[in-house]
């Protein structure tokens, strides 16, 4: 069932992203065509490269935003209006409902990540005009990072890890939208508004929580602790270690999460 | 057998609010039921709660002997009262999902209720008028071989002609042992097909008796009794 709940929520959302990144990778094209052509002596074409230029690198930033809007839009929508007089229906569990809405959000957000990548590829194909230097260092860059992992294969499991993290980081910062409009649905009016109030909170004792565990790693027997260990790893164990702790920390208000949504959705559902 | 629908002391309460109170009702297989009542009297809230869209404050509330969960959702057709399907959608993705989802949708059933209807499958959902729409929701509910089949104003809104297409739909399209409950304050057009009737009002039970019992003893149509009970 959670396999068709994924291909349900694939089809639902992939209307409006197909068409986003259609747009950035076409504005990528068309920055890289002007690129190739010369135009140092056409005022039109260099304000066309120009506007083109910066369009691209909005739709960037837009496709990122548009990319969380949407994933938390279609969480409350299909989940908490109309629709979820369907999707509660079916004979699917709520945690499959949750996990089918974490997957895709995850998916969409990684595919941006990738189409954003793509397109700097193709904007970064060696063009005519020497003043716009950021494309090479892109190419140079990848270069660089490829060369340097394929000479320490150690930091391959360094590379690993930090990928988990980010996708580990992605789905909590998901689950905490999605937590805050549960929890918003659990009142009778003024739903956003206690939602983003709710948002707020969480941020705010995230930063309580990691300003404590902050202050802790300050206190002396936990520095001596922190230099024993650190003294027994090397530079890639200390990295592993780090982002560990970073993944760790993830991993459990994501479980944290996961149960406040489930639990609502199981025994305080309210749709009104 | 069990009976599909039992509630023993069945509360619902919103926030300084009673929804249903006290609520025992015992709904045998094979009946189509009129829930009726005036607004806010608890109609749907109670189809909510057998639907396991809502879950009850207190009291017991069984399906088919099961407490509403993802086994009951199996045997029960829910038809919301308003719009609860995706917009884009056209009719055949519609089919998909319900077939997809629903061990008991009857895929040639619904294709030949469209085919009659004259809807075709690449009509999407947003283009359709309003009667066609609550056709298209009340094709998909019954054509699956559910054994209660919940249906929450299905003709409240649509003109007299769909009404009596919705009403045929529904008598044609269930078996001998599934149960139909239909929320209704249009008791006119439904009476006709009711094997009983439950009156509601402010949320708890106030009649449930056969629909023949109810013409026999008061002398009137249970259309009659409602508008004597329900006086304002």
């Amino acid at each position: 069932m959670l396999s068709k709940l994924i291909h349900y929520d694939f089809r639902s959302t992939g209307r409006a992203f197909g068409p986003t990144y259609l747009v950035v990778l076409a504005l990528s094209v068309l920055y890289t065509i002007l690129n190739h052509i010369p135009h140092a002596n056409s005022r039109p074409l260099t304000a066309l490269f120009d506007i083109i230029c910066g369009l691209y690198i909005l739709s960037l930033f837009a496709m990122f935003l548009l990319t969380l809007i949407f994933c938390i839009k279609y969480f409350y929508d299909n989940l908490f209006k109309d629709e979820g007089y369907l999707m509660h229906t079916l004979p699917v569990t709520p945690a499959q409902l949750l996990w089918s809405k974490i997957i895709i959000g995850g998916v969409w957000t990684l595919a941006s990540c990738a189409v954003a990548f793509v397109s700097l590829w193709i904007a970064s194909l060696p063009g005519i005009r020497s003043d716009i230097r950021y494309d090479r260092e892109f190419l140079q860059f990848c270069q660089q990072a490829l060369n340097k992992l394929a000479e320490n294969p150690e930091y391959i499991g360094v590379l690993l890890l930090s990928i988990l993290t980010i996708i580990a980081g992605l789905i909590f910062v998901e689950l905490l939208f999605y937590t805050s409009m549960s929890i918003g649905s659990l009142v009778q009016r003024h739903h956003r508004i206690v939602a983003v109030l709710v948002l707020i909170g969480f941020m705010i004792a995230h930063t309580i929580l990691l300003g404590i565990l902050s202050t802790l790693s300050d206190i002396q027997e936990v520095q001596n602790f922190v230099e024993r260990v650190s003294f027994s790893l090397n530079e890639v164990q200390e990295m592993c270690a780090t982002l560990g702790c970073v993944l760790a920390y993830f991993v459990l208000f994501i479980g944290v999460n996961f149960v406040i949504n489930n639990v609502i959705m199981k025994k305080h559902l309210n749709l009104e | 057998m069990e009976p599909i629908l039992q509630c023993s002391g069945l509360c619902k309460n919103y926030v300084g609010k009673t929804a249903l109170q006290n609520v025992n009702l015992k709904v045998e297989r094979g009946r189509i039921v009129g829930l009726l009542g005036p607004n806010g009297s608890g109609k749907s809230t109670l189809i909510k709660l057998c639907s396991g869209l809502l879950t009850p404050s207190t009291g017991i509330l069984s399906i088919a002997g099961m407490a509403p969960g993802v086994e009951t959702k199996k045997i029960v057709s829910y038809l919301p009262e308003h719009r609860y399907l995706s917009d884009w959608m056209c009719a055949k993705d519609l089919l998909t999902v319900f077939s997809d989802f629903y061990a008991d949708f009857d895929m040639s059933k619904a294709l030949d209720m469209l085919q009659r209807l004259g809807i075709s499958l690449s009509s999407r959902l947003r283009t359709m008028s309003k009667g066609t729409r609550e056709k298209m929701q009340l094709i998909l509910v019954m054509s699956r071989n559910a054994q209660l089949y919940l249906l929450d104003e299905p003709i409240g809104g649509v003109d007299p002609a769909t009404r009596d297409y919705i009403l045929n739909t529904i008598i044609s399209n269930y078996s001998e042992n599934a149960t139909v409950i239909i929320s209704t304050h249009l008791i006119a057009d439904v009476e006709k097909i009711l094997d009983e009737v439950i009156f509601l009002r402010e949320g708890s039970v106030l009649l449930h008796t056969p629909a023949d019992e109810l013409r026999e003893h008061e002398g009137k149509s249970v259309d009659a009794c409602f508008r004597e009970v329900f006086k304002c």
